[in-house]
This record gives C-alpha cells, sequence and structure tokens, in this order.
C-alpha cells in the first residue's frame, strides 16, 4: 500500500522536532548562496568591480554595471549561480541529507560529518545528476518559451503564460528525477541505473510524486511573480528591494521548498522501500 | 581560522559601502533626480519651498560631485525644476551658467542653449526660441543636438499651425543635412545626415523623394551596416503613403532576399502572405 503524503508530512514534523541537525545542509547551502549573492549585488563596486565586472560587461552590457539598473540582472544572475552552485555543493549536500535523513527515520544519532564524507564518495555521481537535471530544466524552459512564442498570440498575458507554463514543465521535470538520489545514496544504485528508477518510481507514484514537488514551491511563487516586476519594483519602490525579494527568495527556496521536496521525497521513498 | 575567515568576509561586504566610488555616487544622484521627477510629474501642486529644497539638494550634489559626469545631469535638472515651475528667467540663467561652466563641451553648451531655446518656447516667444535653436546649428552643427535642431525647428513651426514656415525650415534642414553629408558620403555622419533628410521629406510628405534618400543609404552603407530596417521603411512607406502594393512586396521579397537571418524577415512573410 501506498504512503500517504499527509502520513509523510507528519513524519517531517516530528522527525525535525528531535532532529534539527537536519536543517545544517540546508542552512549551510542558504548561507553560501547567500554571500553568492552579495557579491553579485557589490560586483559594480570597488574591488569587486575588478573581478566580477568583465563578465558582466561581456555578457550583459556596461549599463548592468552602474546604479540602479545592476538591480535588474540580480534575479537572472543569482538564478544562474545558484544552478552553478546547486551543481557543485548542492548535489553533495542533497546527498547528505538524504543520508540524514535516514539516520532519523531510523530513530539513529544523526551526524552530520560522517553523513558528508560518506556523501563526498559519491560526489561526482551526485554532481552528475544534478547536471543532467538542470541541462534538461534549462531546454524545458528554453522549449516552453520558444513553443509560447510560437503558438501563443501576441497577446498582453503572454508573458505570465510564459511563466506558468515554464513553471509547469520544471516541476514535471523535477518530478522524474526527484527519488534519484535516494536510489544512488540509499538504493546503492550506479548513476544512470538511479535515474532510470527515478523515472520507474515516479511512474508508479506519479500525483503523490507531483504534489511532494508542487506543494512546497507554492511558497516561492510570490517570489518569482515579484521578480517579474524587477523594474516596476525599481523605479516605484526602491532598487535595493529586488536585494531584499532576492534574500527571502534564497531563504524561502533553501530553507522551506529544498527542505520540504528532499526530506519528503526521501521519506516517501524509505516508507514505500525499506519499511 | 573560523573567525579570521568571517573577519575578512565582513571586512569585503562593508568595506563597499563607506566608499565613495563612481557607484556611490550614482545611487546618491538617483535619489535626489527621483525628488526631481516628483516634481516634474507635478509641477502646479507642489509647493515653491518643496521645489527650492530638490534645487538645493541638486546644487549639493553639484558642488560635491563637481567633476562628475552627473553634476552636468544635476545642474541641468535644476533648470528643468525652474521650467516646470514656470520659472523661466531662472532656468534660462541656470543654463546660461551651465554654458559658461562647461564651455568646452559642445554637448553640454548645445544643450544648454537648446533649452534656453526651450524656456522662451514655454513662454510662446517663437522669435526668441528659434533664434537660440539657429544659434544651436551655427555654433555646434555636428553635436547631437545641434544635428536634430534643423528638423526640430519645423517640428516647432509645425506645431504652431504656420504650414508654410514649417515647408520653408524644411527644405533648410534639408539642404543643411546635404551640405554635412557632402563632406564625406561614407561616414556615420552621412547616414545620420541622410536618415534625418528622409525624415524631413516625410514631413514635407514627398515620399518619393523621402523613399530616394532611403536609397542613398543603402547603396552608400549596405556594406558597412545591414539594411533590413531601411529596406522594412521603404516597404511600409510603398503600402501607406504611395499605397504601391507591388513595390511594396518587391522591397519585402529584396529584404528576404538579401536578409534572410533579418529580425524583420518573420514580419516581412508574414505580411507577404497578406
Amino acid at each position: 500500500m501506498k504512503t500517504k503524503l499527509r502520513t509523510v508530512y507528519h513524519q517531517i514534523i516530528q522527525v525535525l522536532k528531535s532532529q534539527l541537525k537536519l536543517l545544517m545542509p540546508f542552512g549551510i547551502f542558504a548561507a553560501v548562496e547567500s554571500i553568492v549573492l552579495t557579491f553579485v549585488y557589490l560586483a559594480p563596486r570597488v574591488p569587486f568591480r575588478a573581478v566580477l565586472g568583465p563578465p558582466i560587461r561581456a555578457f550583459k552590457g556596461e549599463v548592468y554595471l552602474h546604479y540602479p539598473a545592476n538591480f535588474l540582472i540580480i534575479p537572472e544572475v543569482s538564478s544562474f549561480m545558484r544552478n552553478v552552485l546547486t551543481v557543485i555543493l548542492g548535489s553533495l549536500l542533497a546527498g547528505t541529507a538524504a543520508l540524514m535523513i535516514r539516520q532519523a527515520f531510523w530513530k539513529k544519532a544523526v551526524v552530520f560529518t560522517s553523513s558528508v564524507v560518506e556523501a563526498s564518495r559519491k560526489y561526482f555521481q551526485l554532481a552528475a545528476i544534478i547536471l543532467i537535471f538542470a541541462v534538461i530544466m534549462q531546454y524545458a524552459y528554453k522549449g516552453v518559451g520558444l513553443a509560447v512564442m510560437k503558438f501563443v498570440p501576441q497577446v498582453q498575458w503572454k508573458g505570465p503564460v510564459t511563466i506558468v507554463l515554464s513553471v509547469l514543465a520544471l516541476l514535471i521535470v523535477q518530478a522524474f528525477f526527484n527519488y534519484a538520489i535516494a536510489f544512488l545514496m540509499l538504493g546503492n544504485e550506479k548513476l544512470f541505473k538511479a535515474i532510470w528508477s527515478s523515472f520507474v518510481f515516479f511512474g508508479k507514484n506519479i500525483w503523490q510524486t507531483l504534489l511532494i514537488v508542487t506543494l512546497p514551491f507554492l511558497f516561492y511563487v510570490p517570489i518569482i511573480i515579484l521578480q517579474y516586476k524587477t523594474a516596476y519594483l525599481i523605479d516605484n519602490v526602491f532598487p535595493e528591494i529586488v536585494l531584499i525579494i532576492a534574500y527571502i527568495g534564497v531563504i524561502i527556496s533553501s530553507l522551506i521548498v529544498d527542505l520540504l521536496v528532499t526530506m519528503s521525497s526521501i521519506l516517501y521513498y524509505l516508507n514505500n522501500k525499506e519499511s | 581560522m573560523k573567525r579570521v575567515f568571517l573577519c575578512i568576509l565582513f571586512t569585503m561586504i562593508l568595506l563597499p559601502g563607506c566608499g565613495q566610488d563612481q557607484y556611490a555616487i550614482e545611487r546618491e544622484y538617483w535619489r535626489v533626480n527621483r525628488q526631481a521627477q516628483a516634481v516634474f510629474k507635478n509641477p502646479v501642486a507642489t509647493p515653491m519651498n518643496e521645489a527650492d529644497r530638490v534645487v538645493n539638494l541638486l546644487r549639493k550634489f553639484a558642488s560635491a560631485h563637481e567633476k562628475n559626469v552627473l553634476a552636468v545631469r544635476a545642474e541641468f535638472t535644476i533648470g528643468k525644476v525652474y521650467l516646470a515651475k514656470g520659472m523661466y528667467d531662472q532656468a534660462r540663467g541656470q543654463f546660461e551658467a551651465v554654458s559658461r561652466k562647461y564651455a568646452q563641451s559642445a554637448a553640454v553648451v548645445s544643450e544648454a542653449i537648446f533649452l534656453t531655446g526651450s524656456a522662451y518656447q514655454m513662454q510662446d516667444n517663437a522669435d526668441a526660441a528659434i533664434a537660440q535653436f539657429r544659434k544651436v546649428i551655427a555654433k555646434y552643427p555636428l553635436s547631437p543636438r545641434g544635428l536634430q535642431m534643423p528638423k526640430y525647428i519645423a517640428l516647432y513651426y509645425a506645431s504652431r499651425h504656420e504650414p508654410l514656415k514649417m515647408q520653408e525650415a524644411y527644405k533648410e534642414a534639408i539642404a543643411h543635412y546635404e551640405g554635412l553629408a557632402k563632406k564625406d558620403m561614407k561616414s556615420a555622419l552621412a547616414l545620420r545626415a541622410y536618415t534625418l533628410i528622409a525624415e524631413c521629406y516625410g514631413g514635407l510628405r514627398d515620399w518619393n523623394k523621402s523613399i530616394s534618400a532611403l536609397e542613398t543609404i543603402i547603396e552608400n552603407f549596405k556594406d558597412k551596416a545591414p539594411m533590413d530596417g531601411v529596406l522594412l521603411n521603404i516597404a511600409v512607406i510603398y503600402l501607406r503613403e504611395l499605397q504601391d502594393k507591388a513595390r511594396f512586396r518587391e522591397t519585402l521579397a529584396r529584404l528576404l532576399k538579401d536578409y534572410p537571418s533579418s529580425r524583420y524577415a518573420r514580419a516581412a512573410q508574414e505580411m507577404l502572405k497578406k
């Protein structure tokens, strides 16, 4: 019998109540992402301009190294940096989190350091999963954009339609890869076998998986809407509001969305595979 | 080790906040300018003391960053606040002061003279306004404002519903631009001049001559820059102004043949289908 999602969320609360250490991988990622975001914000300023200025000038243009235009690219650059960080660091921390959640699930002592060491042994496979996932997400995102451009007539709500369809495509791609890390770290499967097993597991648990990835994501929807209105906010509120929204976005994405998606996916996997 | 790392990190992050680099000056200007924009949005309802306060802020900024390019913008904005409040003499005084202060810069002085003319224009003193505009043409013909001025005078007459003077001004403008272009037919100045000539003929509703000017641009500059935009303009003139559908289609076909990957290609194809 399939585990109910309500049971999984109940388990998350119970586990977090007793094992606050489980927040560590997500907290570390949020901290590192916040530091990177701060550097993106400081890019037009001395001394950071010397290092970060040339790539921004080359890829975006000189204007984005001046106030307040630099705030226009903060959502895009921080999203790109988040993708890079997810592959480099997030993959290791996701593997670590999977091991820590299993320790908590079996009522064992949760140890961060030993979990990091164990996850680092499979670092390249973890990074490869996230990289493949990120590349497919990127293509899905661009594909939806192109499809909307081709098939949707020129209407005022074309922008919001593109965003909604892109998000749906991203959630579906995420659902396919949702259990790959669990199969790799907890099921001890090889890279491509783990990805394939994730696809199969998703196929057998379509609605639960879609809910697992979608429900926490709803917390992030206000940030997407606000980031879509970046230029309006700069003109009508104050430019620094973009940075504040980006920091709130980091907290929501790392400490709420990623935490809930990772914990519920791993616990759902454990309930169905190991208990 | 952790403490040392954290100290270095915080110092790196906090240091830029204390420095007065270009970015900090831009931020300061943005904040002052935003208050000026509030005056421009509703000049009548803005109390005089509020306008004075904004002028003082702008003055303070300009004197604190005298050598910065934004100081010039602040000085101009002061004049524009006076204009918005209907204080034309003060506005002209301000623009004159800017002219004296930045006498070396043709772009700044030509803009100051133009704004002086605009102050007269707002007072409906056409002769004095035109005199200032002509001064820009005579002294700084190649400055960005100087290049625009001959056509601007014609448009000014059009706004005053003086068609004869408007036509005369357009003809003068065309002669002026032709004179500039003839100096070097392959220069960027010639490209700008012929674009303005085409616009002036458009103002005179002489569409064949307007197309002829655009064709000159294609002939002289097709090796230097893509001419797809110019071809689209010609096509639109054929369709909307001359109602010549055959020429319209011919020009679009030429656009698609010469620039198949142009950003206008899709629009051109759709227009051809209709």
